[in-house]
């Protein structure tokens, strides 16, 4: 961690109604880091994400590259921060090339044809991601590890220097689950990557940090072993984990509910 | 991103050269049968009868056919795109029903004298209000079942508004031509209607063709959609004032002609590779063709009473709808949205 953060946020609040769905959020995401956001559901994680892209008002600051967010035009906004969300929707039967090539949406005048760096980028991302292999075929034959991979290969082919992925794994198998975390964690080597993951195992296992959200609060942004200590996921998630070592980390494996 | 690909140029050359042929027919059909020589001659010179048929009902005949299906296709298009479903058609969502409801209101009552402005703009402010109340009663995340539904009580409301226009009618005349306005058509429509729609037409085709690039992304949901830099509140009253300029204006000068919205985008769709953006330009030319080959039906057709070129689109364009329900059940069962 060296530098100025990528993206920054102090004392993020977040307000629907009279509730407080973020409160005083701080964040830092460095260039080089995979940091995988946890948190029972209804937290807040997805809010957070959501206001961090700049999708929903927020009270408090986010810096971006050094910059309020704010000050940014929606498109230049959306070359420097790439959202990815749940669920990998796609409304209409076209290619996985057709939607890949809308990560380029912010870079071009959406009336002229695509530059040469816009094809560039759309082949890379599909090439990095396997899914050159049926670029050509419509989106909705897909199945839904493949589909999970368009979508990625969609916020990669932005080449934002950040890239928020909300459950970027949810729905998926063991495989797909793998794959598209070290997708992330390759990507994270050019940017910083922030992953809304509801896996411990596999949070603990791909991310070089830890932010631990309950009640709308952050309560741990640390490295996994000490965010995911058995004491906290404990008092946050109400479980008994079993430790364990697998490939030199410390990870969590969900054994029961605690009552 | 515009791909310039073979398939879609073929595609628009076909589609040009189709609505351009079905003009030139439409020139020629009528009580005095024209062959395709005299229709030209008529168009650019003489004072004979040729000339003044062609010139004087034909033409504006034909270029309202081509304008309103081009606005109608264009305008299903659009809300296709916005709302992400390929069955959004203006007639389901109650716009041309409230247009109907408030240009009846000024025609039965003779407001501000029946070939002003006011027919038009009345049928603007109504189809305005109903795309403006679906999009803002179905909300963001419109789910298909809300959206349709909402769009099912907007048209019972702007039915149940008309039905009161004609029954308190002032005079049986005004319930009548009242009635068979709403049934559209483009019969005896003069130059008038042409000059008086035109300007709407332009400005909802502007407004559309502006907010097209946005439904490609849109395919994403309208999260990812905005985190590229969609300007999502802008798209959508582009689409709503777009729509409600276009159908508005059709059914003041048309009266009430339903699903060319529907079915002209559903035609050319698969030529575009489901492309909601691509898909609006083929779409108003083959509503244009639609509109054109309907309104030439119901001249040739031999029946005592001219048909009504709105009976027509909703007797071919009711049984596509439940066709394309019918295929895409189980899509649509499936679909979160």
């Amino acid at each position: 961690m060296s530098g100025e953060p990528l993206l920054q946020a102090r004392a993020l609040t977040v307000r629907l109604g009279d509730r407080a769905v973020v409160e005083q959020a701080d964040l830092d995401l460095h260039a080089g880091e995979l940091i995988a956001l946890v948190g029972p559901n209804g937290a807040g994680k997805t809010t957070l994400m959501r206001a961090l892209a700049g999708l929903i008002p927020a009270q408090g600051a986010i810096t971006v590259n050094g910059r309020p967010a704010s000050a940014l035009a929606a498109r230049e906004r959306a070359r420097a921060i790439a959202y990815l969300p749940q669920g990998h929707a796609f409304h209409w039967p076209m290619t996985a090339e057709a939607i890949v090539a809308l990560g380029r949406y912010p870079h071009a005048d959406p009336f002229s044809p695509p530059s040469p760096a816009d094809r560039d980028a759309v082949a890379q991302a599909l090439r990095s991601t396997a899914t050159d292999a049926f670029a050509r075929r419509p989106v909705t034959t897909l199945s839904g590890g493949e589909r999970a991979r368009v979508a990625l290969a969609r916020a990669l082919a932005t080449q934002a220097p950040i890239i928020l992925a909300d459950e970027p794994t949810a729905a998926l198998d063991a495989r797909h689950q793998l794959i598209v975390l070290q997708l992330l964690r390759d990507a994270a080597r050019s940017g910083a990557v922030l992953a809304i993951i509801h896996d411990l195992t596999l949070a603990a296992r791909f991310a070089d940090r830890v932010i631990v959200m309950a009640d709308g609060r952050i309560v741990a942004d640390a490295p996994p072993d000490q965010a995911l200590a058995p004491e906290r996921l404990a008092k946050v998630f109400g479980i008994d984990v079993m430790m364990i070592d697998l490939d030199g980390r410390h990870v969590p494996v969900p054994r029961r509910p605690i009552d | 991103m515009t791909r310039a690909d073979p398939a879609g140029r073929t595609l628009l050359a076909g589609l040009v050269i189709l609505v351009a042929a079905l003009a030139v027919l439409s020139l020629m059909v009528g009580p005095a049968r024209l062959s395709p020589q005299e229709a030209f001659a008529g168009l650019f010179d003489g004072d004979g009868p040729a000339g003044i048929i062609v010139r004087e009902i034909r033409l504006p005949r034909t270029l309202l056919a081509l304008m309103i299906g081009a606005t109608l296709g264009l305008s299903g298009a659009a809300l296709q795109g916005l709302l992400r479903n390929p069955l959004a058609e203006p007639a389901l969502f109650g716009a041309p029903q409230a247009a109907a409801a408030a240009a009846s209101f000024v025609i039965a009552f003779r407001l501000f004298g029946a070939t002003s402005l006011a027919v038009p703009l009345a049928g603007i402010a109504g189809a305005l209000v109903s795309i403006g109340g679906l999009v803002t009663i179905a909300g963001r995340r419109a789910s298909l079942t809300v959206t349709l539904l909402a769009g099912l009580a907007l048209a019972s409301f702007a039915g149940a508004a008309t039905a009161l226009i004609l029954n308190l009618a002032p005079n049986p005349y005004a319930a009548l031509e009242i009635a068979f306005w709403l049934l559209g058509s483009l019969e005896d429509r003069s130059r008038d209607h042409l000059l008086i729609a035109t300007p709407f037409f332009i400005a909802s085709w502007i407004m559309l063709g502006l907010a097209a690039p946005a439904f490609r992304a849109l395919t994403l949901g309208e999260d990812a959609a905005e985190s590229l830099g969609v300007a999502i509140e802008r798209t959508r009253l582009l689409v709503v004032v777009g729509v409600a300029l276009g159908v508005g204006a059709a059914v003041a000068v048309a009266g009430a002609i339903g699903f060319v919205g529907l079915v002209a985008p559903h035609l050319v769709r698969r030529a575009v590779g489901s492309d909601p953006a691509r898909v609006c330009l083929p779409a108003a030319l083959a509503g244009a063709a639609l509109l054109l080959a309907a309104d030439i039906a119901v001249r040739i057709v031999p029946a005592a009473v001219e048909l009504k070129v709105g009976v027509v689109t909703a007797l071919i364009g009711v049984p596509f709808f439940i066709a394309m329900i019918f295929s895409e059940r189980r899509l649509l069962d499936g679909a979160p949205s």
